[in-house]
This record gives structure tokens, sequence and C-alpha cells, in this order.
């Protein structure tokens, strides 16, 4: 019989007495597992987030520059109303390449449940950032006049949407970004202007009280300007001109993509800690747990010499199965960090209010790997010194104390 | 002691399945309308009930082929307590509502944990069952 096979025969009768090992096992390979994951699926977000993030510049009213962040980071329902007369004020800015307005709108209710959600409002005569990348996320063709949904926004089963009173058909759904774009709905302005029609009827304003009742309202009133701009010239400067120009905020994309970052590095920082905290601790405290264990199984390691059983077979035997115990705990962890993470990754997307997005099959196969192979390592240490501790002790002394 | 170990566990299981989308993981709550999600919290506290009963009688039963019964009985039910927010009933079709971030992934993890538990109760019962016969056997 080989010694993985007696090893495993040991551990499958459970008389290795490496319960609490195995236990140990199990929450390191989770704490990785999940802590991987984790780490992963923010920053997979914030690569969606970089990508969608067209302009460089956002010019909001006034106060409105972290609500902006939110409608970006978190979908989070935000209403604004600034001038549209700055636009033209804006264009003129030197270094500014291209602007255009974007309306934000929160609605009352979304369907049968009632949820809140921003609608997106967005002008195709001069929009650069919504349209590029939502032509490439069609799943259907796009009508005139529909709408177009985030991937997390509950459609009725005739693919509708309700807003103040009406009822829109949804043209397309957008691939899952976990971003806030994924929260929103999207409309080109003549849609908008019909919805901010029906929500005054319900009493939500848009814009000044008299706004919309001799011109169109999107004329009058945006919720904020993006900026891209021009090529060789710096974008604190022109943020700045802007800022002297127009009595607004601004938001810079790389500012917004830095508090991503950082709140990303400082989840990764906690992660990382707390996984060479439990991988030093555990290896250490599991050196004792597999000393006591070969400690409690002497007059064993004694037949074995008395069958013939060299000091090296017997040190083989006790690190295969201190690795079998690691391995088979991580095997047990992964399914436990399996089971609650993924069902639960929406309310940890929700929890983190970064961008959430869970790696593909490749990704989460080599985190589970790379679990895997730090849970075994842990036992590398305990195993060597645990056999060694029976190995080298004479066979006469084994019997002796085993007898104790 | 093993096997009545696991016998309760899976009692215990079928209580939080059964309670928790009242509770501790609620479902939305809305005076309006009545959601998917009410007729599923409905749902798992049959099952759940069901779960729980049959987890005494495991813990309670002498005759092995019984308890064979109902350690297969409980993976099943294990798979309804899954089944029931996930494909029978369903929840909300948004992912911001509570239902779906809470209570279903709740489900899913109680509902899984009821199946493994069924399962090891039966493969021990079996291993039981064999060892009996070899020594009968011999």
């Amino acid at each position: 019989m080989r010694i993985k096979d007696i090893a495993f025969k040991k551990i499958k009768n459970g008389k290795t007495g490496g319960a609490v090992a195995f236990l140990f096992a199990i929450i390191l390979s989770f704490t990785v597992f999940a802590g991987m994951l984790l780490a992963s699926s923010i920053s997979i977000g914030a690569g969606n987030l970089k990508q969608r993030l067209g302009a460089d510049i956002a010019v909001v009213p006034k106060g409105q520059e972290s609500n902006y962040q939110g409608i970006i980071l978190n979908g989070e329902p935000v209403e604004c109303s600034f001038e549209r007369k700055y636009e033209g004020v804006i264009r003129s800015v030197e270094g500014v390449d291209k602007v255009t307005p974007v309306i934000y709108l929160a609605s009352l209710n979304a369907s049968c449940c009632s949820v809140p959600i921003q609608i997106i409002g967005y002008d195709p005569k001069t929009d650069f950032v919504t349209t590029p990348w939502i032509s490439d996320e069609f799943v259907d063709k796009f009508s005139d006049g529909n709408l177009i949904a985030g991937n997390n926004i509950a459609v009725d089963d005739e693919n509708t949407l309700t807003f103040f009173g009406r009822t829109y058909e949804v043209g397309a759904r957008l691939n899952k970004t976990g971003t806030g774009m994924d929260k929103s709905v999207y409309v080109s302005f003549d849609v908008m202007e019909q919805l901010i029609s029906d929500a005054k009827e319900k009493g939500i304003s848009f814009g000044d009280e008299n706004a919309g009742d001799t011109a169109s309202i999107t004329e009058e009133y945006v919720s904020a300007f993006l900026v891209s701009v021009k090529e060789g010239y710096s974008v604190d400067n022109v943020a700045g001109n802007i800022m002297r120009q127009v009595p607004g905020g601004v938001v810079q994309s790389k500012s917004l993509y830095k508090t991503v970052t950082n709140g990303i590095a400082l989840i990764s920082d906690i992660i990382k800690t707390i996984t060479y905290a439990m991988f030093i601790s555990i290896t250490l405290v599991t050196v004792f747990l597999h000393l006591y264990r070969v400690g409690t199984r002497k007059k064993e390691w004694a037949i074995y010499r008395m069958m013939g059983g060299s000091r090296n077979w017997i040190l083989g035997l006790i690190f295969t199965e201190t690795i079998a115990l690691s391995f088979l705990g991580a095997v047990v962890g992964i399914a436990l960090g399996a089971l609650i993470y993924f069902p639960f990754s929406n309310l940890i997307s929700q929890q983190v209010k970064l961008p959430f997005y869970l790696p593909g099959i490749t990704g989460i196969i080599l985190t589970a790997l790379a679990s895997i192979a730090v849970t075994m390592l842990s036992g590398v240490l305990p195993g060597i010194i645990a056999g060694e501790s029976a190995a080298r002790t004479e066979c006469y002394e084994l019997m002796r104390e085993g007898e104790n | 002691m093993k096997n009545k170990v696991i016998a309760l566990i899976t009692s215990l299981l079928g209580l939080v399945a059964a309670v928790g989308p009242r509770t501790v993981f609620a479902v939305c709550s809305s005076h309006e309308m009545k959601m998917k999600c009410y007729y599923t919290a409905g749902w798992e506290l049959a099952v759940g009930i069901i779960a729980a009963i049959a987890g005494i009688a495991l813990f309670l039963a002498k005759d092995i082929k019984l308890k064979i019964a109902l350690s297969s009985v409980q993976a099943v039910l294990g798979a309804f307590i899954i089944l029931i927010p996930t494909a029978i009933v369903g929840v909300c079709s948004s992912p911001m509502m509570h239902c779906v971030s809470v209570t279903k992934p709740a489900l899913i993890v109680t509902g899984t944990l009821e199946i493994v538990a069924g399962l090891l109760s039966l493969y021990f019962y079996v291993a039981e069952i064999s060892v009996k016969d070899k020594l009968k056997v011999a």
C-alpha cells in the first residue's frame, strides 16, 4: 500500500487527529478565496468604469459634484438642473474639444417595485459619451422613442417601463458593467421632454418653475455638461478656466477614477493584511496542532518502525497526511466561499459602493487554484516539523511513550 | 452521534428556511400589492416546516430504512428551498430589491447546506447498512 493510500484511508476513517487543523485550513482557504475574488471583482469593475468614462470633465451645478460621482459609481438617483446657456460659454473656453449636455431625472417608481432609478437623457446631436459604447452593447435594435435600460433595471413582462404614468417600450438592455450605468435608464432628449412634462404633472419640477412653458425645456435647462479636452491641453487648466467662466462645479474623470482606485487600494490592502496575518498565524498554530496529533499516535509510529518502516517513510506519511488535510480543507473552504460569495454578490456590490463585476470562469478557477496553493503551502512547515518529530524519535522510545 | 447532530442541523436549517424570509432575511414589504417574493415566503414556510419536522423524525427514528428515506427527503427539500426563489415562484425582478440581494441568496445557502446535510446523513446510513451486511456475511 502506498503512503498516499494509507494517508487518505486514515483521513476517511477520521483517525488522523487533525480535525482542528482541517478546520483552520477551511478558514484560511475561505479567506483567501473570498478576499481574492472581492479584490478582482472591484478591479474589473474599475476597468469597466475607465472604459465608459468618455469625458474628461463634467460641469455640474454648484454643490452637485459628489452627487455626480454617485450617479457614475452607484447609479444613485439625482435630480439637478443647469441653465443651458452656459453650453456656448464652455464651448468657447480654450482647449475644449467637445461639449454635450446631459439631463438627470430621478423616477418615483419603476415597474412593480417602487425603487427610484436614475434616468439619463443625452443629446443625440452632440453626444460623444453615451452613444459610442451603447451601440456596442445593444442586444436588440434601438428605435426612436424607446428606452435603453441598464442591466439591473427590472423590466415588465411586456418589455416596458412605466415612468410618471406613461409606459415606454425598452428598446435595448445594456450588458452588465458593474458601475452605476447598470442602475440607470438612457433616453434621448425628445423622450426626456415627455418625461419632464409628465413629471411636472406629478409635482416634480425640473429647472425653473415656468421652464418649458414657452419653449422646449431641454433648450433652456440641462443637468450637466460633459466636456472633452483637446489633445495637448492640460485638463486641470481647462477645468480651471471653465470654473472661472461658469457658475458651476467641475468633476474631472481622473479624480473620479482616482476615488475608485483609492477605494480599491484600501480594500486590497485590508485583504492582503488579513491574508498574510491568517497565513502566518494559522501556519504557526497548525505546527503545534500537528505536533500534538503526531504525539498522540506514537504507538502507531513505533509499530510502523517495527514492521520495517523507515524514518523517511514515517516522515512521508505524516507529511502526506498534513498536506492532504490542508488540501481537503482548502476545497471545503472554497466551496463555502463560493456558496456565500456568488449568491450574495449583489449585496456585496451594494455594500462596497464601488464598481463591482464578477470575474469570468477562468478568473474564478485561477483564484480557487491560488487558494488551494496558499492553504497547502501553510501545511508544508507543520508537516515537516511534525514528521521530523516522529521520525527522529527512536523506536523503543516511541513504544514506551505511546504506552503512557 | 454524528447522525443525530446532522438530523438536528437539518431540522434547524428547515426552521431557518421557514422563518427567515419573514424575519432575519425578510422579503420586500409592500402594502399596495403582493409581489412574487411574498408568495416565496409562503412556500418557504411550508417547505421549511416540513424539513424541520422531517429532521426531528430523523433524530428520533430507529429503523435504518426510515432514516435513509428521511435523509433523502431532506436532500430533496433542500433542493426545493433553492428552487422556490429561483425557479418555482421567484422573487422581484430588480437586482436592487432586498428579496433579490438578501432573501434569495440566503435561501440558496440554506438549501445547499440542507442538501449537503441530507446527503451526508444518507451516506452515513448507507455505509452503516453495508458494514452490517458485511458482518452478516462474515
